[in-house]
């Protein structure tokens, strides 16, 4: 009885232990079986760590293959959470370790440690991928940090690829910088398989080429402890560099265009007495086309900066620092400027194109047409329409300006590309303004008078002032229309695509936006004008122009910028060879006082250097293919007839003028020009090359440097004094008037 | 009794059984404990079961081998002496595990947030553990008296005294775990006993509902405090904002009057809940027990172990990684892998299958251990036997049930398997008691 009751009792107790056992068996196969996978999948997320691997971008070379922008390798520091509680004393490790460092210049431990702490913040809904914490980090850091590698557990050291930029600021506002991917950009381009911290192009060329320029980002597949350290390489996916642009701008080219804006910056307060307002940074743009594709030589933009601090993590302060100069702006298309006398060329073409003018249309110019003044008082005298072009007569414009109206000289400037986008290759271009009618009653909504067109405004328009803004890029552009028969191209930056094994993945054509429609006879006369203006004695340019080998159309430009100070733009455009047109300049100097005397020597500047490179491709800067062409040049043995030549253009500056005047006089001027430059010229800018140079033209331009074929002393004397430096004078004619008549009005 | 007798006698399917267990266990320890801390373990891929027996970490398994040689003259000394001779100094054991367990009190050192722990020579002893078997026998002695006699809960209340002694200066130390392990002893017993089953199971209810209304009263005050705490907050950042605001003016009544009153709500709030803490479980206590609930309310911090747990036994699947293939073992996320989470290793390397082989293997200890109760001589040897094998039940249900996330995670040790050197000599001695009971056996079945 006893026995059958303890039976019972541990025959229930047995059933309870087979329950319990039951319901573990149940959990285990819940667990095992049927959640297998779901653990498998957070077992291997636990022990396995896909570490990305950044991609080198692409390279960006000039068009001579010279690298401008590369890649240079830099220890990273990545902290990967870890879930620790001591995650507060390893960052505070860290920190203290990271002092001093560049990413981190100027801030203390606790400075230091609440960023690395922001920057996991950011991060901490993805635990697992690595948190970048500093860039760029010196080998001395390294080796800190390799010291206290057990302190650091979750610390990795890695090596990046960063941008490198070889000539510092060359071409920077062009070139653009790259940073950290933003919030927004990431929502946009997700597709595309950005993550948080890659890399991605802001501004300019790495902005509009960053499909090309990012390549594809690697991985390495790791096998970590719970701690979070390596223990096993299970593969690596090596990355895709990015493509390489090949530029059609050339390095030296932009080097010496950007190093005399720098010098015609510090001339528009020396020289052009600009009143430059406290905390202003002055602006500068230059841009050289090839008159014969579109390609832009050279894009420079001052104030220019160092890319290399957006490579090692700028501070918010050089940040603030860089937008208030304005640096990070590519003045050459994102900036409109008011034209000044350099729109006289539109207005030239509207009155020849419109009949309002003929070309042997003359008029008395006294000084002052109705209440608005010429900038030289008592006016030019007998002016036709080439001489008011080679004067900048304002008087002249004035006059037909206002009969030609906004309505004609809009077309011509639209015609000339100006007031729209050129559609360069490059982001955030500014699309300018043509004056309409329009225009001033959207400016002046409220107001009866001004929001209405009056003959002033005609006037003001014709000399470039009122409403006109345009850009560099688009006087560029015009002059080069000008310049080779009215072609008006659409301007190109990129030259080719190369892929990092070197297959060409695309290439750019010249393309040309339109034949504009404005005769021939016209260009003629508009170009024998601007011709005139580089020719003594009067021709505003004529003084820049001073002793140049080669022969140019120019225009100089003095924009008033309608400030209490009376500052003024000084701006300059001009074409070389004037014979057959090669490339066109456009300088514009904000504050620069004065077109002739601050714009106008960077425009010869430039225009020299692009000489010289020309008959000196391979030389690896400007000071090295000038001292090449001065050891070749010396044996010069024929004279340079400078005299004879400014009598040819005198003569034919008090020649009556008619269209195909000159035409008489051009092979002797041909003549002497090939002569006075010297041999390796290029040929197809001068056939007639070969009369002059002794020198055969197949001989590589090396050759003198080795074997000196002449003798020095044999050089006459007089060719010293045609190759100094042309005298940097303001031309004799160009000041302004005292008082102006209207607040807009504008006088050259 | 002679020893030859005794040999004769023994139940081996019982000690092979454990023998298997302990086998078992040894090979586990030294797989947990074998951490990789670089890329030489690849080649352990190539090798054969028996090859990879020769890569575990031994260090472990050396000492836990060591305690079972001891555990082996422990559990001789128990079958040795007559189960009658023990249970007669019941008062005598019973003082001892008193003061055993106010030294630990006293002076034990303190390892994971609790005292458990005496230093005795070289080794460090754990008189919690033993002072499961001292109270195995020594309630046995207590109930043998009074069996028929439990009927009433009057009845009842000096057997809880009788427990509730080393159990509070256990729960002091704290160890949750162990002190669940007693009542769980007392329960069982108090059952075999003839205690009236209905009063067994209100107690049992009792208990339950005593736990649910600690849980939601502590659930209730920690989110109103942390509630109105959200609103102080809120209120405080007004009232900043209102004072850079208007500097000048003073300082808006209404939100002054708003705040100190919601300022008192706030600190009653507190000081209740405060009040909870101080007389029953701590904030953290609380935490850890029921996290199992919900492990993913907080994955990385109270929850890591579960979590960690889970993945290993579910990734195990249904024949596991092998041995030394577990990520989760050898890249050391699992915690305290060769102790308490033991289990979540065999899980992981020898999956359901190995995790069946080894229920399987506690389920015919049980088995055993209640034949041996249902053979006992006399109903000292039932009570004691049916003591031990409700402690192993309880130990094995209670801890595999944590490594799997259905039982909240308390410390208690994987019996005969877990590392350990009180635990593996203590389990031995229960085990020792199984076999005398079943040495001085009833001859003849019926």
């Amino acid at each position: 009885m006893e026995h059958k009751k303890l039976e019972r009792k541990m025959r229930f107790f047995l059933a309870l232990v087979a329950g319990a056992f039951l319901v573990l068996v149940v959990r285990l196969g819940f667990l095992q079986l049927v959640e297998a996978d779901k653990y498998q999948t957070q077992a291997r997320q636990n022990h396995q760590r896909l570490i990305p691997i950044t991609a080198p971008r692409g390279d960006i070379l000039d068009r001579n293959g010279e690298r401008i922008v590369g890649n240079r390798p830099v220890y990273t520091v990545s902290v990967t959470y870890l879930g620790l509680k001591n995650t507060d004393r390893i960052v505070n490790t860290l920190a203290n370790l990271l002092v001093g460092e560049k990413a981190y210049e100027g801030m203390d431990v606790g400075q230091i440690k609440a960023r690395i702490q922001e920057k996991m913040q950011a991060k901490k809904l993805r635990l697992y991928e690595p948190v970048h914490v500093a860039v760029g980090v010196s080998l001395e850091a390294v080796a800190r940090i390799e010291e206290h590698r057990l302190d650091l557990p979750g610390v990795v050291i890695d090596v990046q690829p960063v941008r490198d930029y070889p000539y510092g600021d060359l071409l920077a506002p062009v070139l653009g910088y790259v940073g950290e991917i933003e919030k927004e950009q990431l929502e946009k381009h997700k597709d595309k398989g950005y993550q948080m911290g890659d890399n991605f192009g802001k501004t300019g060329l790495e902005r509009q080429y960053e499909e090309f320029l990012r390549g594809k980002r690697g991985a390495r597949l790791v096998e970590v402890d719970a701690l979070g350290r390596p223990v096993r390489d299970l593969g690596v996916e090596a990355p895709t560099p990015g493509n390489n642009l090949v530029l059609t701008v050339d390095h030296r080219l932009q080097r010496a265009a950007q190093d005399a804006l720098a010098r015609g910056i510090a001339n528009a307060v020396t020289v052009g007495r600009a009143k430059v307002p406290k905390g202003k940074t002055l602006s500068a743009a230059a841009v050289v086309l090839d008159v014969r594709t579109g390609e832009v030589l050279t894009m420079a933009s001052l104030p220019s900066y160092d890319p290399a601090v957006f490579a090692r993590g700028v501070s918010s302060k050089e940040y603030q620092e860089l937008i208030k100069t304005g640096a990070l702006r590519n003045h050459a298309i994102e900036t409109t400027y008011i034209p000044g006398s350099t729109f006289k060329m539109v207005t030239a073409t509207a009155l020849l194109e419109g009949g309002i003018v003929r070309p042997e249309t003359t008029i008395f110019d006294p000084g002052y047409y109705k209440t608005q003044k010429d900038w030289k008082p008592g006016g030019h005298g007998r002016v036709d329409i080439r001489r008011a072009l080679k004067v900048s007569c304002d008087t002249f414009f004035y006059m037909f300006g206002a009969q030609a109206g906004p309505e004609l000289m809009g077309k011509y400037a639209r015609e000339y590309g100006l007031g729209e986008k050129t559609g360069i290759d490059l982001p955030g271009e500014e699309q300018g303004r043509v004056p309409t009618r329009e225009l001033k009653k959207e400016l002046h909504p409220n107001d009866p008078w001004e929001s209405r067109w009056h003959e002033y405004d005609s006037t003001n328009m014709a000399i470039g002032q009122g409403e006109n803004k345009y850009t560099a890029i688009q006087l560029a552009n015009y002059m080069a229309a000008i310049a080779n028969g009215g072609s008006l191209y659409k301007p190109y930056i990129v030259k080719k695509i190369i892929s990092p094994d070197g297959k060409t993945m695309a290439s750019f054509a010249p393309q040309l936006a339109r034949k504009i429609s404005v005769s021939a006879q016209t260009l003629k006369i508009i170009q024998e004008g601007i011709h005139m203006v580089t020719l003594p004695p009067d021709g505003t340019a004529a003084a820049v122009f001073a002793g140049a080998p080669y022969r140019a159309a120019a225009k100089t430009g003095t924009a008033e910028v309608g400030d209490a100070a009376g500052n003024k733009h000084a701006l300059f455009l001009a074409y070389a060879p004037y014979e057959h047109p090669e490339v066109a300049v456009s300088v514009i100097i904000e504050y620069g006082g004065m077109g002739s005397g601050v714009a106008g020597p960077v425009a010869r500047e430039i225009l020299d250097a692009y000489f010289i490179l020309q008959k000196c491709p391979e030389a690896k800067s400007l000071e090295e293919a000038k001292g090449r062409i001065a050891r070749e040049e010396e044996p010069q043995p024929f004279p340079g007839p400078e005299t004879e030549r400014q009598q040819v253009h005198e003569q034919r500056t008090t020649e009556p003028l008619r269209s195909g005047g000159p035409r008489e006089t051009r092979p002797n001027v041909e003549r002497l020009g090939g002569s006075e430059s010297g041999e390796g010229r290029q040929p197809q800018s001068l056939p007639e090359q070969g009369l002059s140079g002794s020198q055969p033209p197949e001989k590589p331009p090396e050759q003198p440097d080795q074997g000196q074929p002449r003798q020095p002393q044999q050089r006459p004397p007089e060719q010293d004094g045609q190759r100094k430096p042309p005298a940097q004078l303001p031309p004799p004619g160009e000041r302004f008037p005292l008082i102006p008549p209207l607040p807009t009005q504008q006088n050259e | 009794m002679s020893i030859a007798r005794i040999v004769k006698n023994l139940d081996y399917t019982l000690l092979f059984t454990a023998v298997a267990i302990i086998l078992f266990g040894l090979v586990i320890i030294g797989s947990a404990s074998l951490e990789f801390t670089d890329d030489s373990f690849t080649e352990l891929k190539n090798l054969n079961f028996l090859l990879r027996l020769l890569h575990l970490d031994f260090t472990y398994v050396a000492k836990q081998f060591l305690w079972v040689v001891a555990g082996l003259f422990f559990m001789f000394v128990m079958i040795y002496i007559p189960y009658e001779d023990m249970v007669k100094h019941t008062r005598l054991l019973y003082v001892l595990n008193l003061l055993l367990l106010a030294a630990v009190l006293v002076k034990g050192h303190v390892a994971f947030g609790a005292q458990r722990w005496i230093q005795v020579g070289p080794f460090a002893f754990q008189p919690s553990e033993f002072s499961k078997i001292l109270m195995i026998i020594t309630f046995t002695g207590f109930l043998v008296k009074r069996k028929g006699n439990l009927n009433k809960l009057k009845d009842l209340i000096p057997c809880f005294v009788f427990v509730g002694t080393p159990m509070l200066l256990i729960l002091a130390q704290p160890d949750l775990g162990t002190s669940m392990v007693f009542v769980a002893i007392m329960l069982a017993m108090l059952f075999l006993a003839d205690a009236r089953p209905l009063l067994l199971l209100e107690i049992i209810a009792a208990g339950l509902v005593l736990a649910a209304v600690l849980i939601f009263s502590h659930a209730y005050l920690h989110d109103t405090e942390r509630q109105l705490e959200k609103q102080l907050s809120v209120l405080e950042q007004e009232k900043k904002l209102a004072a850079a605001g208007s500097a000048a003016t003073p300082a808006d009544p209404e939100l002054e009057r708003k705040y100190s009153h919601l300022l008192k709500k706030y600190q009653t709030a507190r000081a209740r809940h405060e009040k909870f803490h101080k007389y029953t479980l701590k904030e953290y206590q609380m935490t850890r027990l029921f996290i199992f609930l919900n492990p993913e309310k907080d994955l990385l911090g109270d929850g890591y172990h579960i979590w960690q747990s889970l993945i290993s036994i579910g990734s195990g699947g249904l024949t596991g990684k092998g041995l030394l293939g577990g990520t989760q073992t050898h890249f050391t996320f699992l915690p305290v892998r060769h102790t308490d989470f033991i289990f979540s290793v065999v899980g992981e390397e020898f999956g359901f299958a190995g995790a069946l082989v080894l229920l399987g293997l506690f389920f015919l200890l049980i088995l055993r251990g209640i034949r041996i109760a249902l053979e006992a001589r006399d109903f000292v040897g039932s009570l004691l036997a049916f003591g031990v094998v409700a402690m192993f039940s309880f130990h094995v249900f209670v801890n595999i049930g944590m490594t799997c996330g259905i039982m909240p995670v308390t410390g208690i040790p994987l019996p005969l398997f877990s590392y350990g050197g009180s635990s593996m000599i203590m389990n031995m001695m229960a085990l020792g008691l199984l076999q005398s009971v079943h040495v001085r056996r009833r001859k003849i079945l019926f």
